[in-house]
């Protein structure tokens, strides 16, 4: 079985599997939930009906060549490009979905996750523009970035993968969760991906019908394969999480929820009681009638340190300001 | 045993992936400008059309 057959017959099998997955999440209502996920299989289903038949079957369906070529050219890069932003919005909703218990971290993971997007998209760009570029048309500066960008992507997804796996525990997941299931198929693509990236400027390359080409197709359909397997299955509940209270999750989070709070203020120097509002007044006068009117065994602290003038003083404007 | 078992999965998925675009049985090969790629798990052409390079295509 020549190389050709056995790419035709894989992209074929992807492709069905494809539409089953999809079945799959219509008919178990989860593309609502997983509405990115369901988005990418979708595409990917429609995608492989369209260039599948001009790939392999072009003759048989009369088609010209240049129409036929012009027309996959079309497909398969607005397909890819809305594929890799898929990716992007599925790798963003699975690290939203796995932290969701750890609201802090959260925060600060979608800061860093956007501050990331931007400068790789900037480190793109850049390279994209520079002067190795001979001919500057979109077309040539499109087929310059866009494969890095893809590759940024997958690398991305790597680490995804590589942390929810390393922080399955403390997120309350089990390997039998679908966020798990569906990180493992986006780097099981990323890594066939990665492999086929290594081959795509060699000579082995040089042929839309390459045996390389193998390689992601068996990944796409292998991935596919496994979203299919976790989402037919039932999805065991999350574990509660209960954590050391030295673990650094605990810690990082409990610190990520600080940051970005609205701040309070504390008078240092120049306070005037002239400053005070008429009701901050009273509040301050009534409180400090009630503290003279304790007893003396309430304020044992009073025995031992009594409080100087203008200790009094400083006590009573800090309980102003924070009345 | 069996979530060490996954996670060695996952760490030579992720190694792996990381490693392969730096591959040295890769460089061995003849290197060339690339005229393909690959985005959506099919061949993405990088032969403009109207230059009649049909990259291959039957």
């Amino acid at each position: 079985m020549s190389n050709v057959l056995w790419l035709r017959d894989v992209s074929i099998a992807e492709c069905a599997m494809c539409f089953c997955v999809a079945a799959i999440f219509i008919h178990k209502r989860l593309w609502g939930k997983f509405s990115l996920l369901f988005a990418l299989i979708a595409l990917r289903a429609v995608s492989g009906s369209i260039l599948i038949p001009l790939l392999f079957f072009r003759k048989d369906l009369g088609i010209s060549l240049p129409i036929a070529y012009n027309t996959y050219f079309a497909t398969a890069w607005i397909s890819g490009i809305a594929q890799t932003l898929l990716v992007i919005g599925i790798i963003y909703h699975v690290y939203r979905e796995a932290m969701r218990p750890l609201q802090g971290l959260q925060r600060i993971g979608n800061i860093i996750f956007r501050w990331v997007a931007m400068v790789s998209l900037a480190v793109s760009l850049a390279f994209a523009a520079g002067p190795h570029t001979s001919a500057v048309t979109f077309a040539s500066f499109a087929t310059a970035i866009a494969p890095q960008v893809q590759q940024g992507v997958f690398v991305l997804t790597l680490c995804l993968l590589l942390f929810v796996c390393l922080a399955i525990r403390p997120l309350g997941l089990t390997f039998h969760s679908r966020i798990f299931g569906v990180a493992v198929g986006l780097g099981v693509t990323a890594t066939t991906f990665l492999v086929q990236a290594a081959w795509l400027a060699t000579v082995g390359a040089q042929s839309l019908y390459s045996p390389i080409y193998l390689v992601g197709t068996v990944g796409t359909l292998v991935s596919v394969c496994i979203w299919g397997v976790y989402f037919v299955l039932p999805e065991p509940e999350r574990k509660m999480i209960l954590l050391p209270t030295t673990s650094p999750f605990f810690t990082w989070n409990r610190i990520s929820e600080a940051l970005g709070d609205e701040p309070g203020y504390v008078a240092i120097a120049g306070f005037k009681p002239q400053m005070l509002a008429a009701a901050e007044l009273k509040v301050l006068s009534s409180t400090t009638h009630k503290a003279d009117r304790l007893p003396a065994s309430a304020h044992p602290t009073q025995d031992v340190l009594p409080r100087t003038a203008p200790q009094q003083t400083a006590l009573q404007q800090r309980i102003a300001v924070s009345q | 045993m069996k979530s060490t078992f996954v996670r060695a999965v996952v760490l030579t998925l992720t190694v792996a992936g990381l490693a392969a675009p730096s591959m040295t049985s890769a460089k061995t090969v003849a290197p060339a400008k690339a005229v393909t790629s690959s985005f959506s798990g099919y061949p993405t052409p990088l032969c403009m059309p109207g230059t009649g390079n049909y990259c291959g295509m039957q």
